[in-house]
């Protein structure tokens, strides 16, 4: 193992609003290596993006109280100042974001985007600066680059316009890509292709990549590792094969659930774990995923648990007090098409009410 | 009397914009077609197409223009207001003078006629007439004036873009701070506080005469710049500053929430995800945008008020045009309201015109077309 | 008259116009123009004779023997002028530039303005005693100034008059006072037959009619300031006349010349080098060397600036709160000028006010005290017993201030009890009124529109149920109370008043309540009353040249009208003139204002 590139850990994030301190983030830890890729995936809320971007210092501005560890490069992100964190935004990390047309500034073309950020990293003139800008985006994959450097944002189509936050994230060789949502903006056609883009530039540029998603599908097929976020902590961590062949928690249960299959009657029902995420003002002190779950009956007790590892396997780490066999069971229930309700059956759980 | 005629003039718009649909439908007509098809190409290839918008505002200006002249002129009669023959030929007259000024007003002509010959004396002549008030030329008014109401409303312009657009960036980047919480306050005690009285207020406090400290000249001190600037400087010192007062603190306002909402935006976390520094990602990206419908709004307000700013010429016995509109209006003068409604109009259309090809050129999404 | 005739003027202008001091063209309320008086005006100018009263260190309108001569006045016009070419001029403000650049065949005696005194002319007017000629000498040594050159002839006076009926020049009153002259009513700026000069220093009028006295006492308005024919007569048939467009081209005779002139700017003056002062017959003494006059503003504004500032003077009447200032102050800076009359005008040929009796009723329920506390209180005047008012020839004639005797003018805050006994001579028992409601055409502006508010209350009272009719100021006179068709449907306009065009009784009496005033369109007697015995006492006054007589015949005919009630007059109007320090101000009281020619700087 080597070292890893990006070690987080214990991260909070707490951001004060009018109603109260909302715990977005409590105690986060991953790490990443160089050229790897994680995915992490959570519904919205589950507090993904504002551990991308407090790591990134991006959320300083909101007033938010972010506390623990980061570390890259031998700098810690979380102490480390303004002047420092910007040196290292846009060169060493760089990110990209969920919608491509209001992440990109309407009024400059996209070259000037482009050689912006070169140019606030590199000293280079601005004729070299935008040779860059079009031999990036010659890279994502643009074609004529020549001529669309000197186009608006709004003069490109979806899938192109994330190409081209793409070329500006590549911009200055970051060591790590965050890219947050990606795709989820873009036609489902155009999210394999950037999908395929940014799997082959990774391999090609041998950057690591974090990539935030909901949904587990979108990482499947580029991730190295997943960490399953919910209630502003990872629930699951584990390799994309483990947990995928083995998930353990019964929200990634319900990930996986959502995922279109397509060795599965097309009328199984799709729908994504039912309820909503907790209030992050007010936690429980309990599992936060209590409330939720369908099995909760056999194994929550007034304790939080705690993320530990599945059985001998130091990479797979879960968040859940349920036995493992019984996870099993239930998995093996659902993965076959079963409902939650026939699954809990299967496994002798009871199915209302709680263990109190 | 401006502020009520910019949205007569932007309403006028609207209801005529049929008449350019009109076009649109004569275009596809069969002669409509010959037309397109013989003059189409070479306009084409001659012009571009922001000149060819631009010409076509123009016409549009023009015919704006003449509705707003024959609406004025049709207002006038309709309205019960003295017969100005009559005033002009006094209290005692008899039904022949009368009727001879009437003649020498023009008073005895149908009323189109009437407008016709406005209309050609205006296109042949440059000549608005005379006021029925004190024989004075129309046009020279007008003219003669348009210096005073400029230096007031480009002063004052140049001093509430410049504080409303500061402080607004500055609220935006603290808000809620005790320096936002201040100056919004402030802000609307400036939008709510009445010209009128404000500009009684400064007087009483630094007039030259009057005030408690002596600081300023009294009202009248107005020279033409080209004449005495520092007389024009000290003379319009506090009037820029009143007039520009509520201006400064809608625009302060309009900027802090414009901003705020842009540092809100996506694309200004992609900027700080860069790396780029604070200050550019708010100057570059983030007041950029925010500005732009700013300018907008600047441009139709100095526009309304190249129209004449009534109360603050008045209070401060500025010779611009908003005083001679004002009194016109009370004395039925039909010459000098027509002349300073035209030229109100005629600004307040050039503003839109104007806004409209700016904003297509600081913002490259929007197309003239 | 204008309509908006904001400045309006003292003299100048009548009827609609005064009244435009009423209501004048919503000055009132946006302070533009305010009349008002502290004190009435015969308690400040001692009401007989001139307004000449010494007051404090200043002058109120005494003519200062030891004045010094030179220095610069400055003046402040709110309104500015309407028209400056003499032969146009109509407004109180015209006159008082009009007055210092000409001169007129006569003028008012500086120490006693309802004295006439040979101005252009060498001595008094001479009129026949069957009225019909006036002949007038003229001095034979007066000079225009240096831009048209020569001496005054009676052909420039001649012509002067005649160009009044061009179309270009349109003049007021020309009409009125000019009309009887043979050939006049058929002129149209050319020459008029009536008008003879059979040599260089004589002027002859002919008349149709024997109104010559009153012509000969009409010769002291701006009309008759000469002007050459050669100079002027191809420049009068142009649209708009050049003489009052660019007003610099004048052919001056007064001590003073006009400069420089933008209208509604700022007008300046300089010394006439050609006037010949006392030498050529001119007692004025135009002791300053210049008077610039800033035109604009704010009037409040305005009369802060002049109680401030040296060597300036106001020609507006000063506003409200301005005369509460100034009168506290001492030296006092402001003085007080009568100027006219208001009164409520009774239809008297059309039911219920064609019965005498309705009408006195009317005028005894009257709270003619509530009235003139809309308007502004004291300060705007006194309460009117009759229509000639202080300071007018014939006053004291007509009952002074004590009134007329007519029992239902006593109270000034209306007497229920009198007017219901006069309702019950006119055959309503109960001494209510029964009938139809009545139509008032008021004026929708402040403060007419609230003093009509109280005559329809107290006319209530009787049972008269008034409907106004409210209508923009100036429309109310030119489209219904001063057209005889509109009448026929209105039963009364509250908000009437006037102004004598000079100082006589005969312009205050005559144009208003006489057959004379009736005329189809823009009449001034909306009153429609017209008595053969009232007329023909009237007109016996207008032909009558002596003084006394004349005061002694117009004041009875004020008592008669009074009797007769075509109107109900509640105020005699006083103006607030103000000063800054250092100023010697002299008040002209024929024009209720001050006279730029016998005022004065100190130190």
């Amino acid at each position: 193992m080597t070292d890893p590139l990006l070690d987080v850990r214990d991260l909070r994030v707490t951001i004060p609003t009018e109603d109260g301190d909302v715990h977005a983030v409590s105690g986060v830890s991953f790490a990443v290596e160089p050229g790897k890729v994680l995915g992490v995936v959570g519904e919205s809320g589950s507090g993904k993006s504002v551990t991308m971007l407090s790591l990134m210092g991006l959320m300083r501005r909101a007033g938010a109280r972010v506390t623990g560890e980061v570390r890259f490069g031998g700098t810690d992100l979380v102490t480390a100042d303004d002047r420092t964190l910007r040196r290292l935004r846009g060169d060493d990390v760089a990110m990209i974001f969920q919608d491509p047309l209001s992440s990109l500034h309407p009024f400059y073309r996209v070259g000037s985007q482009i050689t912006e950020g070169i140019r606030a990293h590199r000293d280079v003139s601005r004729k070299q600066a935008k040779e860059r800008a079009i031999e990036l985006l010659g890279l994502v994959g643009i074609p004529r680059p020549h001529q669309r450097v000197d186009d608006y944002p709004h003069e490109f189509s979806g899938g192109m316009r994330q190409r081209v936050m793409i070329a500006m994230a590549l911009a200055n060789d970051p060591k790590l890509l965050i890219a947050d949502e990606p795709t989820t903006a873009l036609d489902v056609t155009v999210q394999a292709q950037i999908l395929a883009l940014l799997q082959r530039l990774q391999a090609e540029l041998g950057m690591a990549v974090v990539m935030i998603t909901h949904d587990l599908g979108v990482v499947a097929e580029i991730a190295d590792d997943i960490a399953v976020m919910y209630a502003g902590r990872i629930v699951e961590r584990a390799p994309v094969k483990t947990l995928f062949r083995q998930p353990r928690h019964p929200y990634t249960w319900g990930l996986l659930r959502s995922i279109p299959r397509l060795d599965l009657p097309r009328d199984v029902d799709l729908v994504p774990i039912e309820g909503r995420p907790p209030s992050l003002i007010h936690p429980t002190g309990r599992c936060a995923f209590q409330p939720r779950c369908a099995y909760a009956a056999r194994c929550c007790g007034t304790e939080d648990p705690a993320l530990t590892p599945v059985g001998s396997d130091p990479e797979h780490l879960v968040r859940c007090d349920m036995d493992e066999e019984q996870g099993t069971r239930i998995w093996s229930a659902l993965a076959a098409g079963e409902s939650p309700e026939q699954a809990a059956l299967a496994a002798g759980v009871p199915t209302t009410g709680t263990a109190a | 009397m401006t502020r009520l005629l910019a949205p007569v003039v932007r309403l006028l718009a609207r209801l005529l914009a049929p008449v350019a649909a009109l076009w649109d439908r004569f275009a596809r007509t069969l002669p409509g077609r010959v037309v397109v098809r013989v003059f189409g190409p070479t306009v084409r290839r001659l012009v571009s197409p922001t000149a060819r918008y631009i010409y076509r505002r123009l016409v549009w200006m023009v015919f704006l223009l003449l509705v707003v002249s024959m609406l004025a002129f049709l207002i006038f009669y309709a309205l019960p207001s003295g017969d100005p023959a009559a005033q002009r030929a006094g209290k005692g007259a008899d039904q022949a003078q009368i009727d001879r000024v009437k003649h020498t007003l023009f008073l005895d002509r149908p009323i189109y006629e009437q407008y016709f010959h406005y209309i050609k004396q205006i296109v042949l002549h440059f000549d608005f007439g005379f006021s029925y008030d004190t024989n004075a030329d129309v046009a020279h008014a007008i003219t003669s004036r348009l210096p005073a109401t400029i230096s007031l409303a480009a002063g004052a312009a140049v001093i509430w873009l410049i504080v409303g657009v500061l402080i607004g960036i500055l609220s935006a980047l603290r808000p809620r701070s005790f320096f936002d919480r201040l100056v919004m306050g402030g802000a609307l005690l400036g939008i709510s506080a009445p010209v009128y009285w404000l500009a009684l207020v400064a007087l009483a406090l630094f007039s030259q005469s009057y005030g408690v400290i002596h600081l300023i000249p009294d009202t009248g001190a107005y020279r033409p710049l080209t004449e005495d600037p520092g007389a024009w400087f000290t003379s319009l010192i506090v009037p820029w500053c009143i007039l520009a007062l509520s201006f400064a603190a809608i625009y302060a306002r309009l900027m802090r929430a414009n901003l705020l909402e842009v540092l809100d935006q996506d694309y200004l976390r992609t900027a700080e995800a860069k790396g780029l520094s604070r200050r550019r990602v708010v100057v570059r990206h983030g007041v950029r945008s925010a500005i732009t419908p700013i300018v907008t709004a600047f441009g139709l307000d100095l526009g309304i008020l190249l129209g004449g700013a009534v109360l603050t010429e008045s209070v401060f016995n500025i010779p611009g045009i908003g005083r001679l509109s004002y009194d016109a209006i009370v004395a039925s003068n039909l010459p000098v309201i027509q002349g300073t409604v035209l030229f109100a109009a005629f600004f307040i259309i050039a503003a839109n015109i104007l806004v409209d090809i700016v904003y297509a050129l600081i913002d490259p999404r929007v197309r003239l077309a | 008259m204008h309509p908006t005739v904001r400045r309006l003027s003292a003299l100048g202008t009548a009827g609609a116009l005064a009244v435009g001091l009423a209501a004048c063209g919503g000055g009132d309320n946006n302070g533009r123009r305010a009349s008002a008086g502290a004190l009435s005006v015969a308690a400040a100018n001692k009401v007989s004779g001139p307004a000449l009263v010494k007051d404090g260190t200043y002058y109120n309108g005494i003519p200062d023997p030891a004045a010094k001569k030179g220095g610069a006045l400055k003046v402040i016009s709110t309104e500015g002028f309407q028209h400056l070419d003499p032969g146009t001029a109509y407004f109180q403000g015209d006159y008082n530039i009009t007055s210092v650049v000409h001169r007129q065949l006569y003028t008012y005696d500086p120490a006693d303005s309802s004295k006439v005194i040979p101005d252009i002319a060498s001595g008094d007017p001479v009129v026949s005693a069957d009225g019909k000629t006036v002949t007038v000498k003229i001095r034979p040594n007066i000079k225009y100034a240096p831009a048209v050159g020569g001496t005054v002839k009676a052909d420039d006076v001649k012509y002067a008059i005649e160009r009044g009926k061009a179309a270009s020049v349109a003049n007021g009153y020309i009409t009125s006072y000019f009309g009887d002259v043979v050939g006049m009513e058929k002129a149209t700026g050319g020459k008029v037959a009536g008008i003879e000069t059979p040599d260089d220093q004589t002027i002859v009028f002919k008349l149709d009619k024997p109104s010559g006295a009153t012509l000969a006492k009409a010769l002291v308005l701006p009309l008759s300031s000469p002007i050459p024919r050669a100079y002027a007569e191809s420049k009068d048939k142009k649209t708009p006349n050049p003489f009052d467009q660019d007003p610099t081209k004048q052919a001056f005779t007064g001590p003073y010349m006009i400069k420089s002139y933008e209208a509604g700017r700022e007008l300046k003056l300089v010394r006439n080098p050609n006037w010949g002062g006392k030498a050529a017959g001119d007692p004025r003494p135009a002791y300053v060397d210049t008077i610039d006059v800033a035109i604009g503003g704010d009037s409040s504004v305005n009369a802060r600036q002049v109680q401030n500032t040296k060597n300036t003077i106001s020609i507006d009447p000063a506003p409200k709160d301005a005369v509460a200032r100034y009168k506290t102050q001492s030296p006092k800076q402001i003085t007080f000028s009568a100027l006219g009359n208001r009164y409520i005008a009774l239809n008297t040929k059309k039911k219920p006010f064609s019965d005498l009796n309705v009408r006195k009723a009317a005028a005894a329920v009257l709270d003619r005290q509530s009235m003139r506390k809309q308007r502004g209180g004291d300060l705007v005047g006194e309460i009117a017993t009759h229509f000639l008012f202080p300071g007018s020839p014939g006053f004291d004639e007509a009952g002074g201030e004590a009134g007329t005797g007519a029992d239902f003018l006593k109270s000034a805050s209306g007497d229920l009890e009198l007017a219901k006994s006069y309702l019950k001579k006119a055959g309503f028992k109960d001494g209510m009124y029964t009938g139809p409601a009545v139509t008032f055409v008021g004026d929708t502006e402040s403060p007419g529109r609230e003093t009509t508010q109280v005559a329809k209350n107290s006319l209530a009272k009787i049972g008269i149920k008034v409907n106004v009719k409210s209508v923009q100021h100036t429309a109310m006179y030119q489209k219904f109370c001063q057209v005889v068709k509109s009448m026929q449907t209105i039963d009364g306009c509250p908000n009437f008043g006037w102004l004598p065009d000079f100082v006589d009784a005969g312009p205050m009496l005559s144009p208003v309540f006489t057959q004379k005033g009736i005329q189809p369109t823009n009449m001034n007697n909306p009153s429609l009353f017209a008595d053969p015995k009232i007329d023909a006492e009237v007109d016996k006054g207008l032909r009558t040249a002596d003084e006394a007589q004349r005061n002694q015949i117009l004041g009875q005919a004020d008592k008669d009208i009074t009797d007769q009630v075509p109107a109900i007059p509640w105020l005699w109007d006083t103006q607030a003139n103000i000063q800054g320090p250092n100023v010697h101000g002299v008040i002209a009281s024929w024009n209720s204002v001050w006279d730029l020619a016998y005022t004065s700087l100190g130190s």
